[in-house]
């Protein structure tokens, strides 16, 4: 890097990069605090552990194979097959502290300028993608607790957030990707990408591994099984909506010339722009105002739905966030904002009504507030963006529902099955079956009598010595259950 | 030497600065084992736990167990 533009521009990209990753630490934290504060008691210990494991599994299995997974998926299986990427196996010197110079993995897709950019931006671009990795890990953590084995939950988490998710983003969240390709599909934040697919996969595992003890009546009435610290959960939360600033952050690219070689190649004068990850134009001015004012829509709307519910009305934020994130690039803040608040009364709704029809426990509401406002973001995305290019570098009339500009056009039916596609086909399916394996290995659900008895304190001890324990209605349901009754 | 970096001034040539070079292949491959028998490890660690909370339960009675939150020193004590 001698040209100063170009190496400005890359250690700022690089930089850029790294803060994004700090700023997504915080999700994973407040992932760990709010099940914390969901769990019972006696959970709490295996919860948090749980949990804290997607962290170290996630990211060597990144290592591995997920990373080059993004990079060799694209095509595969619709356009060709996959995509060399020499910079993205583990054993790359790239993958290591490299200084760009002295190539000794020249191949066709990997020339002098190429190693003097992934020297430098290699890692932290790894970084960002697998912070996304483990919040989809981490969606599924939140709607098993108290319940399912560590062991379980590890595999199923190293299944999605280093397999299923990245293949999905190969797909449908790259520029090159056959679904952006050939369906127009677009999802700027990733409301299918990350949060459909998670929810979804959650929904595929709590078919299997069924409702806690003592959550549904015996004549199927659901029960509020009490959390252990509400405000933990709302702090959680929190820490959540902050750490979802880098998410949005890291899903730009933020410096390009959009007129140069790496873009549209026309010759024109330099336009330096941010991206989104399709390399078509936005702003971090854009998503901010959108950020917010969907993060807003979504709030009110959990307040009124849920009455004022501390839980509901953050998690309504939260929701509406992920429901406008697919269009988020694009949208008016205003559009944004309604979106949201849509979004979060179909999650809502949902939610209840498939925990009484099919007496589904999810604990935290993930697939809801993840998958269900994920899909329906992406399938409004295709009707509000209909007609937008997809992409800048499509072959002319590629895309099986219209074309626009000589690429695929953003339209209702590639988003749609764009959203099945990610919700059932890599989110659900794969998780029902792997989860159907470990339930006939007996890894998946913990023995009834450690369920009733607390997954903690058998090994971990209380988490709280100091404090006495106070019953509520769920400890006499956990006594009647224990004598067969209830 | 542990690795191919003899001096700082030219690092427009400078590749790779890691220390021993061209054994990528040997520290993924270790790597990869270490994950898998993590998870060996822990399937068996945490199955041993439970079989062994399992004992206890049985051997005081679940209604015990609940009564003293699952607490081995605790029921060893009273029963």
């Amino acid at each position: 890097m001698s040209d100063g533009l170009d190496s400005l521009v890359v250690i700022f990209t690089e930089f850029y990069y790294w803060v994004t990753v700090v700023f997504m630490f915080l999700i994973h934290v407040g992932f760990c605090v709010y099940e914390v504060g969901a769990s019972r008691r006696k959970n709490i210990q295996h919860t948090l552990m749980k949990n804290t494991l997607v962290i170290p599994l996630v990211t060597i299995t990144f290592f591995f194979f997920g990373w080059w997974i993004y990079f060799a998926f694209p095509a595969f299986p619709l356009m060709g097959g996959f995509i060399d990427a020499p910079h993205a196996v583990p054993w790359s010197e790239l993958m290591g502290t490299h200084m760009g110079g002295a190539i000794t993995v020249q191949t066709e897709s990997l020339n002098a300028a190429d190693h003097g950019w992934w020297a430098r931006i290699n890692g932290v671009f790894w970084a960002a993608f697998l912070l996304f990795s483990w919040t989809t890990a981490s969606i599924i953590s939140g709607a098993v607790i108290e319940r399912v084995k560590t062991q379980a939950f590890v595999i199923i988490a190293v299944l999605v957030g280093s397999c299923t998710w990245i293949i999905d983003a190969a797909w449908g969240w790259s520029w090159n990707g056959w679904m952006v390709q050939l369906w127009g599909f677009h999802d700027a934040y990733a409301s299918s990408v990350v949060h459909g697919i998670a929810g979804g996969s959650a929904l595929g595992v709590l078919c299997v591994l069924g409702p806690r003890l003592g959550k549904f009546a015996a004549d199927g009435t659901p029960r509020d099984i009490p959390q252990n610290n509400p405000w933990f959960v709302t702090v959680g939360l929190f820490l959540i909506y902050t750490g979802f600033w880098g998410f949005y952050a890291a899903c730009n690219i933020p410096i390009i010339d959009f007129n140069g070689p790496l873009v549209l190649a026309n010759g024109n004068e330099p336009f330096f722009t941010a991206t989104n990850i399709y390399l078509t134009p936005t702003s971090l001015s854009a998503i901010t105002f959108n950020f917010l004012m969907s993060l807003s829509g979504g709030l009110l709307a959990g307040y009124v739905l849920s009455k004022g519910d501390a839980f509901w009305s953050y998690s309504g934020g939260l929701a509406g966030v992920i429901t406008a994130s697919a269009g988020n690039d694009l949208y008016h803040p205003v559009e944004a904002m309604i979106i949201a608040m849509v979004g979060v009364w179909v999650a809502y709704k949902l939610h209840y009504w498939v925990e009484r029809r099919f007496k589904l426990d999810d604990a935290v509401g993930a697939v809801a507030v993840h998958g269900y406002a994920g899909f329906f973001g992406t399938v409004v995305a295709g009707f509000m963006l209909w007609g937008y290019p997809s992409n800048i570098a499509g072959a002319d009339s590629l895309g099986w529902f219209g074309n626009v500009d000589g690429v695929a056009a953003i339209n209702p039916l590639g988003n749609f099955l764009g959203a099945v596609l990610m919700f059932w086909g890599l989110g659900f399916l794969p998780c029902w079956i792997v989860a159907k394996i470990l339930n006939g290995l007996g890894w998946l659900r913990v023995p009834r009598e450690v369920e009733l008895a607390g997954l903690d304190t058998h090994d971990y001890g209380d988490a709280f010595p100091y404090f006495p324990y106070r019953d509520t209605a769920m400890e006499e349901i956990d006594r009647q259950l224990a004598k067969g009754q209830g | 030497m542990s690795t191919n970096v003899e001096s700082w001034g030219d690092l427009a040539n400078t590749g790779a600065i890691y220390p021993f070079p061209g054994i990528e292949w040997i520290l993924v491959l270790v790597a990869v084992l270490i994950w898998l028998a993590w998870h060996c490890w822990q399937i068996r660690s945490e199955n041993a736990e439970y079989d062994a909370a399992l004992r206890h339960y049985r051997e005081v009675g679940l209604d015990k167990a609940l009564d003293h939150r699952g607490n081995h020193d605790a029921m060893v004590e009273k029963h």
